[in-house]
């Protein structure tokens, strides 16, 4: 059977507003659903999933914008070796090249890199050296920038031979596998030769300032290993060749937060949320606001008299205000000790937005309970379930399910909002749209920089989903609701 | 129009009894709660040492001077004699009288709500019934869509990047209170005051005055569809007078009562403006005071908040009958 033979569906395929509410909708319950499969991120707030790449990586998409053209993006590459020098003897065995040393003899090893970016946020070469000698041999890293000048970075030596230098060394082990990596954070004074002669002043900054010194423009820039037999018998020295990786300034679909933390990640995390709460809460909402209006609109008099004034005073207390201090109440008093803050917020948004939903159907049930149908129920002897059930229900059944949608960008909205102050879900829990909004406000005023990547995705998303929800809602309304039933 | 007293009456008892039962509510929150689940309430707002005296010390001192080590009737009676009287104390951490606390915070909220609710009303309205002139046209239907769409717009998003973008990239607005009036007086302090509020009182008007516009509208709509103003269209009235006179007069009612309404709730200040613009007003002061569970602070800004409020619904009760004179007082 074809559904879009039942009238209603028709009806509903048939108005514009509804039809693009609806993909609107799905767009963002397959994002919720399917999104956070597509990211290998769990908790893009947690410390391990920092320093995916730089932070403020602006979109991968992004470079075809001059101002982001040379951002590179994160990259890992095995260098070719590009030429040698000195009087030893070289070859390769398939995974290291054998440096053969006779004594006295040294060899250079130049690996370049063809970097055709601006500077990275950080880069890290590194390699493996495994010297075979008895007595000594020195390896000594440099670098070169494509204008040509050339850093001396790291020098290593056996323990025993470190004393005769007037630079700073690192120890090499002889006959052993030595792991070595270049990074600009893990330099310093004490470990390179080109950061002792630094004043202090600068050292501080290299982290930085290196990334800018070396890979600043697009060039070759190369690697030279340097080995030096310094002892009295011959070696043989396997080198791996170079790796070159770093953390870019280009990242991903939505590039990266203040902490290098995957913004894609963060947004469909956080769209699961926000839709899996904003539904939840909605349902309390109307389910609160349907029981409520219903009893009094349809019993009226005293009871009706009650329930509105309760409605009256909870709509009178600032809302906001109260949702933080009922929070800290709880908090404080132990009650939600055994309840997650998501379900705290929850409970609080739920149990204490209902008062516009409970008007509209207490208003609707009125006039839909002043209708000649339902008194000739009533006169027939129809039960107050029955009548409930059979005549008010199906008559209002368009408003609820209005309200359902109309109550979830409500929902959202303060969600967010209470995440922005910081008094929803906490910012090391993990990410929510208000939370990422929040957080970018903050590095915003911090760093005085605006990364439109990280606060323009989740606040448009706000506004899309919650325009989509009501025109989905008022299409709801128009097309359920048999006779025109005016509420607020 | 005579205001029958039966109704005054009536309307008073009503209002002041929700104002009883909202006193109680507090009560219950930040007296019976503490008791019921054994915690002091005073160790949340003491601060650590005040002019040189003990933590402890003052504990007791304040346990003695709100009666906190009293029964709860005697607290309950007292509570109530000190709302009733105005009298909110004084506050430790803050170092000020409540009442003054809210006093300093008041006028910041009055000088950005109250302009920004008289402009996006205006606005509404005419761009209401620029929409209902146009009614099915293409500017009515960009003009509604873009109403709905600012309606939805997260407020501290949207303050956050004007704040951003004209305050910090373009230098056109001052980005900070201090830095605005600093070294002003006279007729420069009020002209920098205004030029510091203009850009969160322009926004504000911007993301309120979406649901005013689609009631003015909707009401608008169905104004002139009514058979008076067909009579109207029928004797060869021009539809510009028609609808200047005519359709405004029954359209602008929802948007006025809306007025009324939100007129009422402006002492809870507005939380975000105040929070991206360091604006301290009644939101930041009810915001900190709820994170530190002040509850002093807290009963007394409920506490005053709802007393404004419930005058001016009371007043917006007596005055919508001159307004829109369908209804009539029962």
């Amino acid at each position: 059977m074809n559904i879009f033979k039942n009238k209603i569906i028709r009806d509903l395929f048939h108005r514009k507003s509804f039809v693009i509410s609806i993909s609107i909708l799905v767009f963002f319950v397959l994002v919720a659903i399917i999104g956070p499969m597509t990211t290998p991120y769990r908790n893009p707030y947690s410390s391990s999933e920092y320093y995916v790449a730089g932070p403020y990586a602006v979109p991968s998409w992004a470079t075809i914008f001059p101002q982001y053209k040379d951002y590179p993006p994160d990259m890992s590459t095995t260098l070719n070796l590009t030429s040698t020098s000195g009087n030893g003897y070289v070859t390769y065995n398939g995974s290291y090249y054998v440096v053969y040393l006779k004594p006295h003899q040294s060899e250079n090893l130049t690996f370049t890199l063809f970097w055709k970016y601006s500077y990275p946020y950080s880069f890290t070469f590194s390699t493996t050296v495994i010297p075979y000698t008895t007595q000594g041999v020195q390896v000594n890293f440099y670098t070169e920038n494509s204008s040509g000048y050339k850093f001396f970075l790291l020098s290593y030596v056996p323990i025993k031979y470190q004393y005769e230098y007037n630079y700073p060394t690192n120890v090499l082990n002889l006959n052993k596998t030595n792991s070595i990596s270049i990074t600009p954070s893990s330099l310093n004074s004490a470990n390179s030769p080109y950061v002792a002669s630094l004043p202090i002043s600068q050292q501080a900054l290299l982290g930085l300032q290196f990334p800018i010194e070396l890979l600043g423009k697009s060039g070759p820039t190369s690697v030279m290993i340097s080995v030096i037999n310094i002892g009295s018998t011959s070696a043989k020295v396997y080198i791996a060749p170079v790796h070159f990786s770093d953390l870019g300034r280009s990242f991903g679909i939505l590039g990266t937060d203040d902490n290098g933390a995957s913004v894609y990640a963060e947004y469909v995390i956080g769209a699961r949320f926000d839709l899996e709460l904003s539904v939840i809460a909605s349902i309390i909402i109307v389910g609160i606001g349907l029981i409520v209006g219903l009893v009094a609109g349809y019993v009226g008099g005293k009871t009706d008299l009650v329930l509105n004034s309760i409605t009256d005073f909870f709509l009178t207390i600032p809302g906001l205000p109260l949702f933080i201090t009922l929070e800290t109440v709880f908090i404080v008093t132990g009650i939600a000790a055994n309840i997650s803050r998501a379900e705290l917020v929850l409970l609080i948004i739920g149990g204490l937005s209902w008062m516009g939903t409970m008007k509209i159907i207490r208003s609707v049930t009125f006039s839909v309970k002043s209708r000649t149908f339902v008194e000739a129920s009533r006169a027939l002897g129809g039960g107050t379930l029955h009548v409930i059930r059979k005549h008010i229900l199906p008559n209002i059944l368009g408003v609820v399910f209005a309200q359902l949608a109309y109550d979830v960008p409500v929902v959202i909205l303060i969600e967010s909002g209470l995440d922005f102050l910081g008094f929803g879900i906490p910012l090391s829990a993990f990410p929510t749209w208000g939370n990422m909004l929040g957080a970018a406000t903050d590095a915003a005023s911090s760093a005085n920089s605006f990364a439109w990547w990280w606060v323009m995705p989740p606040g448009l998303s706000i506004v899309l989903l919650s325009v989509a929800f009501y025109y989905f809602g008022t299409a709801l309304q128009e097309v359920l609701s048999p006779f025109k039933v005016r509420g607020e | 129009m005579r205001i029958p007293t039966r109704y005054i009456i009536k309307r008073v008892v009503e209002r002041f009894l929700l104002l009883f039962a909202i006193i109680n509510f507090l009560f219950f929150l930040f007296n019976v709660m503490p008791y019921i689940f054994h915690y002091n309430p005073a160790d949340f707002y003491v601060p650590l040492t005040y002019k040189g005296i003990s933590r402890s010390s003052l504990i007791e001192a304040i346990d003695r001077q709100w009666g906190l080590n009293k029964p709860l009737y005697i607290q309950y009676v007292d509570y109530i004699k000190n709302m009733l009287t105005f009298n909110f104390g004084y506050s430790l951490i803050y170092g000020e009288p409540i009442a003054n606390l809210i006093m300093q915070a008041l006028p910041v909220d009055l000088i950005i709500l109250v302009p920004s609710l008289l402009l996006s009303t205006g606005l509404a309205i005419v761009l209401g019934l620029i929409s209902v002139a146009k009614e099915g046209k293409l500017t009515d239907l960009i003009n509604s869509t873009v109403a709905i769409f600012t309606y939805f717009i997260p407020a501290f998003w949207i303050f956050a990047i004007v704040l951003y973008y004209f305050g910090f990239e373009l230098n056109w607005f001052p980005t900070n209170i201090a830095e605005a009036i600093n070294g002003t007086s006279g007729i420069t302090y009020v002209a920098s005051l205004l030029k510091f509020a203009s850009l969160p009182i322009i926004v504000l008007t911007i993301l309120s005055y979406g649901v005013r516009m689609i009631l003015t509208r909707s009401y608008g709509v169905e104004a002139n569809h009514s058979h008076f103003i067909l009579y109207l269209k029928a004797r060869g009235i021009p539809s510009r007078k028609i609808l200047l006179k005519h359709v405004m007069r029954n359209s602008i009612i929802p948007a006025v009562t809306r007025t009324g309404i939100d007129f009422a709730f402006i002492l809870a200040g507005a939380v975000f403006v105040e929070e991206i613009f360091n604006f301290y007003g009644m939101g930041e002061l009810l915001l900190q005071a709820a994170e530190n569970l002040n509850i002093p602070v807290l009963e007394a800004a409920f506490y005053f908040i709802n007393l404004y409020a419930i005058i001016v619904l009371f007043a917006v009760d007596l005055i919508y009958p001159f307004i829109d004179p369908r209804v009539k007082y029962e």
